[in-house]
């Protein structure tokens, strides 16, 4: 099958991940390795970690953030720019945590996270059962992938006036847009991850007279996890932009919301929060996944 | 011959489906069984066609759509390429760069719209949006192609006491471009969605996602299918163009892995 | 009509059609195994011996003339075969234990543990039932993999090439690991391979085949007592003997080609 499409990208993000998370995971094993040896010498222990490159080479990446942060700051405190479009961090800072104090944020971030969730089932669901079928079965794959390949070549945002026109503007038309989204990257992901499948380990499964459903179960699908995780952090991540695109559109409520609504009282610092909160939520969800996978994933080949 | 058939049989098979989907579409709507508003019979849209290919419409804002896409994908990948270099061949940018770079690309496209509007009306606003759709992948691939360059290659760069910049031209760049004609191509399948993204949020001067926003907005479902369809057709001929660009390179690409 | 665990192969030819052209891959081939015999197949690549015992598994049910296994035709797996591949083809997300237990069915769970623990125990993996693929060396996968094609008790073992991508000291030390396993289990084991003395090492009898088509050229007993010292005189002979069939071999097309 294939969805001209850029379901692959994650691929390459897990690549770039991967190099700090070894820098991150050197850094700390070197540490708990000097922990155990010199366990009694806090001195020293905190002057060897401040000397490793690891540790500077995470310094290094805070540099960039505090220069803008500092940036930022004198050029609100002199108003360089007009005021009203570029705020200054520490009042970001201040709306944030009354956003958080009056409760608005967490209700706003709870609706979103249904919305996201709710679509991403839907759509993540039928895309693994539909790219499992059409893996297994290629007389399903002739039938039905030419018209999933048409599907997949309109743009998200195409199917937005379709989508409000037969479901309204309420919470059904935002988890199905939410679902298209999510549902291209896992069908992929799960079909690739399943013919992927090296004829020699499904040779080992006949010698031994394995069922369908036994080889489905207990060789495809095991060795087809680590395509269909990607397909699924592909999956979210769609999710999570779609949302707040459905949000900025059509409503009342939710994160995206937030941002229209700051923006319509020209409240830059609302808008700069809700930015900053969809950022960091997208950010740990990606990590999240991360941890889950590498649990997953063990027997992995490092 | 054999082969042939197969070739028939395989297409048959594969617009099953569709032509079941066109059918149904035709006659629910010819007799009546789903309101014409809201799914507008196929000879409404080829009549909607008509009509806006010939006041002009249709046109216009199609190619107003495909010159904003042009420039978006134009200054992203740009602006990509010349980061994925810079974060490739320098440890130091790499290790300062890379975590700012990660956190704001978890911002979703979308909630940069109401920010850009306020920064620049209209139209840059929109081919910035676009240019930071398109930027992304432009950087991870470009990043990816420099940084997997094989170190034998950095060695004879080495031993024959290349400059920074000579090592860039001789080595870096032949050998990352398979690589950065990737991301090209995701980046113009990324441009193609947020041009219609850009246009809804940002409305200025026209364009084919425009067209289809305010075709909802006057309930014109058959102007709607209209742009739908064209902005489809149009991402995926570029794309389609793209890709053709990537396999022949792909295609020396092969022949260098050979030859390692 | 025939003694039980026998294997007889008779008159096996296959065909490949590639495009156009045709293969002929095995061609009229014969040979009758004894239970218990230990059995080499060697030959020139492409002389179709992989063929040969993926037709004896049952991974390709489809030949002309009839391989004979307890008195019925082969043609699919059965669990009264085990293979060994060359590439050891554990599943990397199983550990060891689970992985050898992979083909085990119909057994109550406290027989499959005692069934995976003495075949572990066997192929000298006690104490890595956790462990998973990739944290075993080459040797050891092999292990595991003839501990699982040896769980289900099969009477007939092949061995494709199983110790072709070890290195040679490794290869030394699983050729005595096999013959321990083959002398424990008492079973038939049939194995391919390009390494002569390997053969030499092993085998009640060496069946060497030519190439294109596929066909027997000669078996050659190996009448020597166990274990066999690799350095003794009548070693050397019956490798020289092997080898010679190779020779031979050339010498003709040499020269017909003068």
């Amino acid at each position: 099958m294939n969805l001209n499409h850029n379901y692959q990208e994650l691929r390459l993000v897990k690549f770039f991940h991967r190099r700090s998370a070894i820098l991150l995971s050197r850094a700390t094993s070197g540490a708990k390795e000097q922990q155990r040896q010199t366990e009694w010498k806090w001195g020293e222990h905190l002057s060897r970690i401040l000397n490793t490159q690891n540790f500077r080479g995470a310094l290094l990446g805070l540099v960039l953030p505090v220069v803008i942060v500092v940036f930022l700051e004198v050029v609100t405190a002199y108003e360089v720019f007009p005021p009203q479009l570029v705020i200054a961090p520490h009042r970001v800072l201040a709306t944030f945590i009354e956003l958080l104090g009056t409760g608005e944020l967490q209700s706003n971030f709870q609706i979103s996270m249904f919305r996201v969730l709710s679509g991403f089932l839907v759509g993540a669901s039928l895309g693994f059962a539909l790219g499992t079928l059409t893996a297994l079965f290629s007389r399903a794959e002739r039938i039905i992938s030419p018209l999933l390949t048409c599907i997949s070549q309109v743009p998200l945002f195409g199917w937005v006036p379709l989508l409000m026109l037969w479901f309204g503007i309420g919470e059904s038309f935002k988890v199905v847009f939410i679902a298209f989204g999510a549902f291209f990257p896992m069908l992929i992901n799960t079909f690739e991850g399943i013919r992927g499948v090296p004829g020699s380990y499904i040779e080992v499964a006949r010698t031994f007279g394995f069922s369908k459903v036994k080889l489905l179960r207990q060789v495809l699908l095991p060795a087809a996890v680590p395509s269909i995780f990607t397909g699924i952090k592909l999956a979210l991540g769609m999710s999570w932009m779609l949302v707040v695109g459905a949000e900025l559109i059509a409503a009342g409520e939710g994160v995206g919301f937030m941002i229209v609504w700051g923006r319509q009282l020209m409240q830059m610092d609302i808008v700069y929060v809700g930015i900053f909160v969809v950022g960091i939520v997208g950010y740990l969800m990606y990590l999240s996944l991360n941890a889950v996978e590498t649990s997953l994933m063990r027997w992995h080949r490092r | 011959m054999k082969l042939k058939l197969d070739k028939i049989k395989r297409i048959a098979e594969g617009s099953l489906l569709p032509l079941a989907i066109l059918l149904f579409w035709y006659l629910s709507t010819s007799l009546q069984l789903v309101r014409r508003d809201f799914i507008p019979a196929p000879v409404d849209v080829v009549a909607a066609f008509n009509e806006t290919l010939h006041d002009g419409t249709f046109v216009l804002s199609l190619s107003k759509s495909v010159v904003r896409v042009l420039k978006g994908f134009f200054f992203g990948s740009a602006a990509g390429y010349l980061l994925g270099t810079l974060l490739g061949m320098s440890k130091t940018l790499e290790k300062m760069v890379t975590p700012l770079f990660n956190a704001i690309r978890q911002v979703p496209l979308p909630a940069w719209a109401p920010v850009l509007v306020l920064i620049s009306n209209g139209e840059p606003a929109q081919i910035v949006f676009i240019a930071i759709g398109a930027s992304y992948p432009v950087v991870l691939n470009t990043f990816e192609g420099i940084t997997s360059v094989r170190k034998e290659y950095l060695e004879v760069a080495n031993v024959y006491r290349f400059s920074r910049l000579k090592t860039y031209v001789k080595i870096f760049l032949p050998a990352s471009l398979p690589s950065v004609l990737t991301g090209l191509r995701i980046a113009m399948s990324i441009s193609w969605m947020s041009v219609v993204a850009a246009e809804i949020f940002m409305t200025s001067g026209g364009g084919i996602g425009e067209m289809m926003w305010s075709g909802r907005e006057l309930s014109r479902m058959d102007i709607v299918f209209v742009c739908i369809a064209a902005i489809s057709l149009a991402g995926f001929t570029m794309t389609a163009l793209m890709r053709r660009v990537e396999r022949n390179y792909s295609l020396w690409r092969l022949t260098m892995k050979q030859s390692a | 009509m025939t003694t039980n665990g026998a294997l007889h192969i008779r008159n096996v030819s296959k065909r490949y059609r590639v495009q156009d052209s045709e293969v002929h891959v095995l061609d009229n081939f014969s040979l009758s195994i004894k239970p218990g015999e230990f059995v080499s197949i060697v030959g020139l690549s492409g002389c179709g011996k992989t063929t040969l015992l993926r037709h004896i598994v049952g991974l390709e049910p489809e030949y002309d003339g009839d391989i004979i296994f307890n008195g019925s035709r082969l043609d699919g797996p059965g669990l009264d075969r085990g293979i060994v591949f060359q590439d050891h083809r554990l599943f990397p997300w199983l550990t060891v234990e689970k992985n050898v237990a992979l083909g085990l069915v119909g057994r109550s769970e406290k027989e499959k543990g005692k069934l995976v623990a003495s075949h572990l125990e066997l192929v000298g993996l006690k104490g890595f039932e956790k462990s998973y693929p990739h944290q075993l060396s080459g040797g050891m996968s092999q292990r595991a993999a003839i501990a699982r094609a040896l769980v289900n008790q099969p009477e007939i073992l092949l061995l494709d090439e199983p110790l072709g991508a070890l290195d040679a000291l490794t290869r030394m030390y699983m050729h005595r690991e096999i013959e321990r396993i083959w002398q424990e289990e008492k079973i038939t084991m049939i194995m391919v391979t390009h390494d002569v003395e390997e053969a030499v090492y092993l085998s009640d009898k060496i069946v060497v085949m030519s190439a294109k088509p596929g066909r027997l050229q000669k078996v050659i007993p190996v009448p020597l007592a166990r274990p066999r010292d690799r350095a003794s005189l009548d070693f050397v002979e019956v490798k020289e003997a092997v080898l010679e069939e190779f020779m031979l071999h050339t010498e003709h097309h040499f020269a017909y080609s003068i």
